[in-house]
């Protein structure tokens, strides 16, 4: 069982990821955008964060570089589909610069999670 | 262009050149003289009033030079030169007629490209998260169901439909990337005339359009129709919001002297778009760009400013909106900033 924090401004996706997470056994906490993010971070360290990119306010990549500003050893697993004129993969590749464990484009699949998730707690 | 008195001038060795040698082949030339001059008379927007008005003075003036030739006479031989510099006008009419028509149905053309493009990228992320909740959630029932149900194999039925969706989105933005405007060197002035005397003809005619130019020629790298799409939606918009009357005020300057130029584009060229209408409600300007968003319904299609977005974000330029519904004075400007190219002009010879 796994402490993972979920990042995600779309709430029935995040109810998706969440309870996809959770049958599998992890322990799930949510927030909404990236502040929200941090402040779950600072009161309960999660082993495992799972964040969207493109959010409102606070996105994924200030939230990633905040971590790396704190020197976090947390492992941060990105997702993102895309936005106009922004490509999913743009924001992968800006996220994994940053250094992050793995990278989902969205949809995609229970396997695919499961992968990045087992291949980001390595 | 010419001056009307050169004009007068070298119509009348025209008719002088006919009078005196008809039905000989360099009678022919003139008459063909007649018809160039007519047809570039038309395209400097004369009139046919104009053309008969020139035509009887020249007339007039040629008869008294040969004061042994009567009126009558002369102006019976000179039928055939006014026959030709008015048919010119139809001619003229008709190719400038023609050649509008081309024009605006090419850029229709480009227009729906571009919106297709904005569009599928403006709905890529909401469509994204869509599908990844349908198919997470297809999975997540398949996998509670019975394995080799009936169940299962409607629900693996979901989540290969998924993948199209998933596919086809792809599909859309890499059909949207592959086809980038061409862009060229533009001077931005000379594009915002252009349109300007397309529009004007579809405006109500108690809605008047200014334009000051302080460019100083400056120049963008674009198409045509990017700038095209942007300037006639945001002016389109302009004369939607005042209805039947009021002022569209169009500006190009430097963004340096515009007080709120966000920063990096400060050294851009400014572009701005202001009506005398009612305004916009905080409420919604801020959803003023978002795709689908419209005050027009039924018949707004809420995609006018997102793809002006889009097609100004494309250039690397920036687009900002003021807008104020209360008060003595409403009304909203738009400001378009777009990076000047400094590049050399090509020179004579040079492809453009």
């Amino acid at each position: 069982m796994t402490h993972i924090l979920v990042v995600e401004d779309d709430p029935q996706f995040c109810t998706m990821i969440t309870q996809m997470l959770s049958q599998d056994g992890h322990r799930i906490q949510v927030a909404g955008n990236g502040e929200e993010g941090l402040r779950r971070i600072a009161e309960a360290p999660p082993e495992l964060i799972v964040t969207d990119i493109l959010m409102p306010g606070t996105d994924g990549i200030d939230l990633i570089m905040a971590l790396n500003r704190q020197g976090s050893a947390i492992p941060v697993i990105a997702m993102s589909g895309g936005r106009r004129t922004i490509r999913a993969e743009f924001n992968l590749e800006s996220a994994a610069l940053l250094g992050v464990r793995a990278t989902l484009t969205k949809p995609f699949t229970r396997a695919e999670l499961r992968q990045a998730i087992a291949g980001a707690l390595a | 262009m010419d001056s009307r008195a050169s004009v007068q001038a070298r119509y009348e060795e025209i008719l002088e050149r006919f009078l005196f040698a008809p039905g000989t082949p360099e009678a022919e030339l003139e008459l063909a003289a007649a018809f160039e001059l007519g047809r570039s008379l038309v395209c400097g927007k004369a009139s046919p009033d104009d053309i008969v008005a020139l035509h009887q003075e020249a007339v007039g003036h040629i008869a008294r030079r040969h004061p042994t030739l009567l009126l009558g006479q002369i102006a019976g031989r000179l039928d055939q030169p006014l026959l030709e510099l008015t048919m010119a006008h139809g001619m003229a009419f008709r190719e400038q007629l023609d050649h509008r028509i081309q024009e605006l149905v090419r850029r229709e053309q480009a227009s729906k490209l571009e919106a297709l493009g904005t569009l599928s990228a403006g709905i890529a992320h909401d469509f994204n998260n869509i599908v990844g909740c349908i198919l997470g959630f297809a999975e997540m029932a398949g996998d509670d169901l019975p394995a080799g149900s009936r169940g299962q194999g409607h629900v693996e039925q979901i989540v290969q439909a998924c993948f199209r969706a998933r596919d086809l989105v792809a599909r859309m933005l890499t059909y949207a990337r592959q086809t980038p405007e061409k862009t060229r060197r533009l001077n931005v002035a000379e594009q915002v005339r252009e349109i300007l005397a397309i529009l004007a003809a579809s405006l109500a005619p108690k809605l008047r359009v200014e334009f000051s130019d302080e460019s100083g020629q400056a120049c963008i790298q674009a198409s045509p129709g990017q700038i095209h799409q942007v300037v006639m939606n945001l002016c389109l918009n302009a004369a939607d919001a005042m209805l039947h009357e009021g002022l569209i005020q169009i500006r190009l300057q430097p963004a340096a002297r515009c007080a709120d130029a966000p920063p990096g584009h400060r050294d851009d060229l400014c572009l701005q778009i202001t009506d005398s209408g009612p305004g916009m409600s905080p409420a919604v300007q801020a959803r003023a760009f978002e795709p689908f968003f419209t005050t027009k319904a039924p018949h707004g299609s809420g995609l006018g400013l997102s793809v002006t977005q889009g097609i100004v974000h494309q250039l690397g330029g920036e687009i900002t909106l003021n807008s104020r519904s209360e008060g003595p004075e409403t009304g909203t400007t738009f400001r378009i900033y777009l990076p000047i190219d400094h590049s050399a002009p090509p020179g004579p010879g040079e492809a453009p």
